[in-house]
């Protein structure tokens, strides 16, 4: 509100224009600490939290499909508006001259949102060949157009580009950084 | 600036006499716990400290791509050749995130790998499950990054520094780049 000479400030205008949007800032709404500050929408704030996972085992598979190993994971479940940025990390081998890949799947939680986003190439880590190699590698994407705000998993994913080859991961790591 | 903890704003009724130390309390603190009112520097993020809590944290970087070589096989942040490996200092609470990158190469079949450890407030050694991994391929020169949130770490200053290692024969990492964000 804006104030004139000789006005008034009554007990409601107080409440609304002072209490209530002194209680939508970011020390109001604090609650947890190393979260950071996002948008949600107009003149609507709130804390984030990035979230981490990890799995250290060191598995296999021969699948030529995006699939699951031994211990499912790293995953994740993260409440968001619209777009996340997922970090990935894996230390990724194949035993002859094929691809080993790493992607991820996001998923609503809520089902009859029905949302899903399939792993893909274009965002996997690529151990090309190379057989017997093991780098430990990373990368970054960032998934925009999710029908937030809701809770989504994002659950790394594996594959290799020939089955008669098989793709050996270790050392997993994930992290989401929901906006 | 000394930051006032925060309190809930008064509610104001009908009859009530609004007093200076009210207003000082329950509008200017508060006003002085917002983003604006912490922000000194731009660039930086606005993350929470605690509950009804705020603070301003940086995101520094450390870079040097000149090209050093190590035959160690425990973790060191000392190449031959390669001056002082990247490091980032900053205040944080208990988290940071750490993105890692390198070039890394190795002169036999073997690992050379590039990691971090964290020093000051926090003691961490550098550890694989953090690493960047060249393993063999002789010759090659790839150059790859991760990245890490790194948790249970003691609030305060705190730097992080690359740190090398190979599991044998030479290796070599040029092009090295480290960004820390507090969080």
């Amino acid at each position: 509100m804006t104030a004139a000479s000789g006005t008034y400030i009554t007990p409601a205008q107080f409440n609304v224009h002072v209490r209530d949007n002194l209680l939508e800032t970011e020390a109001a709404g604090a609650q947890n600490a190393t979260r950071f500050w996002a948008v949600d929408g107009p003149n609507r704030t709130s804390e984030h939290r990035i979230m981490e996972s990890q799995v250290s085992a060191t598995e296999t598979t021969t699948s030529q499909e995006y699939t699951d190993l031994a211990s499912y994971g790293p995953s994740v479940t993260v409440a968001c508006n619209s777009l996340v940025l997922i970090f990935t990390a894996c230390q990724v081998a194949n035993s002859a001259s094929n691809a080993s890949y790493v992607s991820y799947e996001v998923a609503s939680v809520d089902e009859t949102i029905g949302f899903l986003n399939e792993p893909k190439a274009s965002r996997a880590i690529i151990q090309d060949g190379g057989t017997g190699r093991h780098n430990r590698m990373g990368s970054m994407a960032a998934l925009s157009g999710l029908p937030g705000p809701a809770d989504f998993k994002v659950a790394m994913k594996y594959r290799v580009s020939n089955s008669v080859s098989t793709g050996t991961f270790q050392k997993r790591r994930l992290n989401v950084m929901p906006l | 600036m000394v930051l006032i903890a925060w309190s809930t704003p008064p509610t104001a009724a009908a009859g009530d006499t609004f007093t200076a130390s009210m207003w000082n309390t329950g509008v200017r603190d508060n006003l002085n716990m917002t983003a604006p009112a912490i922000a000194t520097t731009a660039g930086r993020i606005i993350v929470t400290s605690g509950v009804n809590a705020v603070a301003q944290r940086a995101v520094v970087d450390g870079i040097n791509d000149t090209g050093g070589t190590t035959t160690s096989t425990s973790y060191t942040a000392t190449l031959s050749g390669g001056g002082t490996s990247p490091s980032a200092t900053v205040t944080s609470g208990t988290a940071l995130m750490v993105f890692i990158n390198s070039a890394c190469a190795n002169s036999a079949t073997n690992w050379s790998l590039c990691a971090y450890a964290i020093s000051g407030a926090t003691t961490f050694a550098a550890n694989d499950v953090l690493a960047v991994i060249q393993d063999g391929g002789s010759g090659k020169d790839d150059r790859f990054g991760v990245s890490n949130l790194h948790q249970g770490i003691t609030a305060g200053s705190n730097t992080v520094q690359l740190q090398y290692r190979v599991t044998g024969s030479t290796g070599t990492f040029t092009k090295r780049r480290l960004q820390v964000m507090g969080l």
